[in-house]
């Protein structure tokens, strides 16, 4: 599908408010004069939300501004209330036939305070997707699914919707060399190939015609039941890329979303260093020398498992050394080990004493063992000094530095919670301890989703090993098996060049972005992005974090969230903000990169502004009331 | 009204798909010469038989 065109945005019931933007008609752009609080940023927002989140993970995910999760029902009012948004757009299908969409997302609940942090009990959450008026309805997940694969909403909501905090995003994100990972991620999810899952799908399709070819030909009944299992192991491959794919995509949104809560939680730590509190700085203090005892706890505690075979053969020397003296009285180990030892010996075609590899005379030797006084290495082994030594470790000692640090980190705690806070401050540390649970319960789900990805790889390889051997022990295949090889070895080239191509993005995105800031700054101005440096700003051949002062930052903002899109229209609250006299060259960038751009504009951004993107009347969108 | 292809404006989204799609096609026929991916490419595999493709293959392979 291309050509999206929305067409109207109607919001009933968040927080208790209602409005309703309906564009102009398709193929004219529309500009909202929405002043401050009528509903730029909830429109906004509310998009990314719906776009973003498929309905069965809804709940909790909405943000609005600062508050993350944000609740959307009206705090204000008791007893059961709905929140519904409904998105009305257009597109064409790959025969130019226009199709209609009305996406609809109904929240319902109620206000509680007693359910913190939303205060707000979501009671469900319900999307529907109506197609050309009707005429197809989707529900539930099946809503983000279909709209995430036929328009890509979901890989770039947070670019088409395009604000003002956005652009502080991108300008934070391109002034930081520590951010360039995150900025790769992005780079890397925009620049996957579009062509490269039809051509492996079409290669997929050729496999599937030889099986099902063959099949047509198979008589044996031992044939046929390979090729059942030949093509439930091709099913489970594809089951498993597609899961692959999906983990690969989660873990890129995760990593996103960390480097977002991390650099939150640093600015909200800098809040608190810096603050001439004295409560403030003594808890900090506090929490520094918290920290250090804590990581001192968790060294101690890892090294019991770091040396956990020390603590094990200390707690097993008595026996082990009693069974040695045994061996070196009698000659001969007691029951039951000896029988083992001889029987691993001889299995392992090696001593298990001491470790040498046993030829044909020392195996009959081996089997004779019973019968003899121990032989030749066995008697330099016994001769040599081959007690355990009493272990070094000391389990009370380890104990009692374990309690000591945990005695210390406690008080500490007792120290912390101890110290009254003003209203504001207090809202400083819960805000840091909400982010740093945020960023635990990422980093666990990033190392899930990682160890899942290694999974799914190996029983990938292990599937297609499978599959290998079956192919070549098929009869029925072998007629066909070049085309079989041909087809692995033209999804291999595939894969490479996507691998390859990704390693090249960052070139191809920056000379396009580069470009782009040229088009809209002037031709003194470029960008550059670099795996060692990130983003940034040139005037003139000198690049900088710094470069350009804020408009030409804000440009730069712009021309990374349009590299980042793959949509066409384009949605953007506050588009002119501080932009100063590159304005008219925004403007007429929006107009040329977009097949739609709806402006939610200040009234005071009309000027050399809002009236390129489109030349008829704005809409004014009053005060919302309640 | 709409003015795409604005003159001194550069279409972002397209310049990178268009230059995305150079780069993959160079990297795809420059380093193969399989055969396979050459009738992928021209879109020709879902209109031959497997026989033709067969056949295809294996004239390709005694050239």
């Amino acid at each position: 599908m291309n050509s999206i065109d929305f067409s109207l945005i109607k919001v009933a019931g968040y927080r208790g408010r209602n409005f309703t933007l309906k564009m102009n008609p398709k193929g004219q752009n529309t500009v909202f004069i929405m002043d401050g609080n009528t509903g730029k940023t909830t429109t906004i927002e509310l998009l990314r939300w719906c776009f973003g989140h498929r309905e069965s993970e809804a709940s909790g995910t909405f943000k609005h501004m600062w508050a993350d999760p944000a609740h959307v029902l009206d705090d204000t009012k008791k007893g059961h209330q709905t929140c519904e948004i409904t998105i009305q757009f257009s597109a064409l299908d790959d025969q130019e036939h226009e199709h209609f969409f009305q996406l609809k997302r109904v929240a319902e609940g109620e206000h509680d305070d007693t359910s913190p942090p939303l205060n707000e009990k979501i009671s469900s959450i319900k999307d529907t997707l109506e197609i050309d008026h009707g005429i197809s309805v989707l529900t539930g997940d099946a809503v983000f699914d279909y709209v995430s694969q036929e328009f890509r909403f979901n890989e770039c909501a947070e670019y088409f919707c395009f604000d003002g905090e956005k652009a502080r995003e991108v300008m934070q994100l391109a002034s930081d060399s520590k951010n360039i990972n995150t900025l790769l991620a992005l780079v890397n999810r925009r620049t996957t190939h579009p062509k490269l899952e039809e051509y492996k799908q079409r290669l997929n399709g050729l496999r599937e015609r030889v099986l099902e070819e063959a099949k047509t030909r198979i008589s044996d009944r031992a044939l046929e039941l390979n090729m059942n299992k030949l093509n439930g192991i091709l099913g489970d491959i594809r089951r498993a890329e597609n899961e692959l794919n999906g983990f690969n995509n989660d873990v890129d949104v995760c990593r996103l979303a960390l480097s977002r809560l991390e650099s939150d939680r640093q600015q909200t730590q800098n809040q608190i260093t810096t603050a001439k509190v004295n409560e403030l700085v003594e808890r900090n203090k506090y929490e520094v020398e918290q920290k250090v005892a804590a990581e001192r706890l968790s060294r101690e505690r890892d090294s019991i498992y770091e040396n956990s075979e020390d603590w094990i053969s200390a707690s097993v020397a008595d026996e082990i050394n009693q069974i040695k003296m045994e061996v070196k009285e009698k000659g001969k180990l007691p029951e039951p080990y000896r029988r083992d030892l001889i029987e691993t010996c001889l299995a392992c075609k090696k001593c298990e004493i001491c470790g040498r590899p046993l030829d044909k005379t020392s195996e009959e030797r081996i089997k004779k063992l019973e019968l003899q006084v121990a032989p030749h290495d066995v008697q330099v082994f016994l001769s040599s000094n081959f007690l355990i030594s009493p272990s070094s470790l000391n389990a009370e000692n380890k104990y009692n530095s374990i309690k000591k640090l945990v005695a210390q980190h406690d008080l500490l705690d007792v120290k912390i919670k101890g110290i009254k806070l003003s209203e504001k401050d207090a809202e400083l540390i819960a805000r840091r301890e909400s982010l740093d649970k945020q960023i635990s319960a990422l980093d666990t789900r990033i190392a899930g989703l990682e160890r899942d990805i290694g999974d799914r790889k190996a029983w990938i390889t292990d599937l297609k090993g499978k599959a290998k051997e079956l192919q070549e022990k098929n009869e029925a295949l072998k007629e066909n098996k070049i085309i079989l090889d041909k087809i692995d070895d033209s999804t291999k080239i595939i894969e490479d060049a996507e691998e390859k191509i990704k390693s090249k993005a960052t070139e191809i995105i920056s000379n396009v972005i580069s470009e782009g800031v040229s088009s809209i700054l002037g031709s003194r101005f470029s960008a550059r992005f670099t795996q060692a440096e990130g983003l940034m700003l040139g005037e003139a051949g000198f690049y900088g974090t710094e470069k350009g002062g804020y408009s030409g930052r804000l440009v730069l903002s712009y021309c990374f969230a349009e590299a980042m899109t793959v949509v066409g229209p384009i949605i953007v609250d506050t588009p002119a903000g501080n932009i100063g006299s590159p304005r008219e060259n925004l403007a007429s960038h929006l107009v040329a990169n977009h097949n739609q751009v709806v402006l939610l504009c200040l009234p005071t951004e009309l000027t050399n502004f809002a009236n390129i993107i489109s030349p008829k009347e704005p809409i004014t969108i009053k005060n919302m009331e309640k | 009204m709409r003015r795409l292809g604005h003159d001194k404006q550069v279409i972002i989204q397209k310049r990178i798909d268009e230059v995305m799609k150079e780069e993959f096609n160079k990297m795809i026929k420059g380093s193969s010469k399989d055969p396979l991916l050459k009738l992928l490419l021209e879109g020709k595999i879902d209109s031959m038989s497997i026989k033709e493709i067969r056949e295809h293959l294996k004239g390709k392979e005694h050239e």
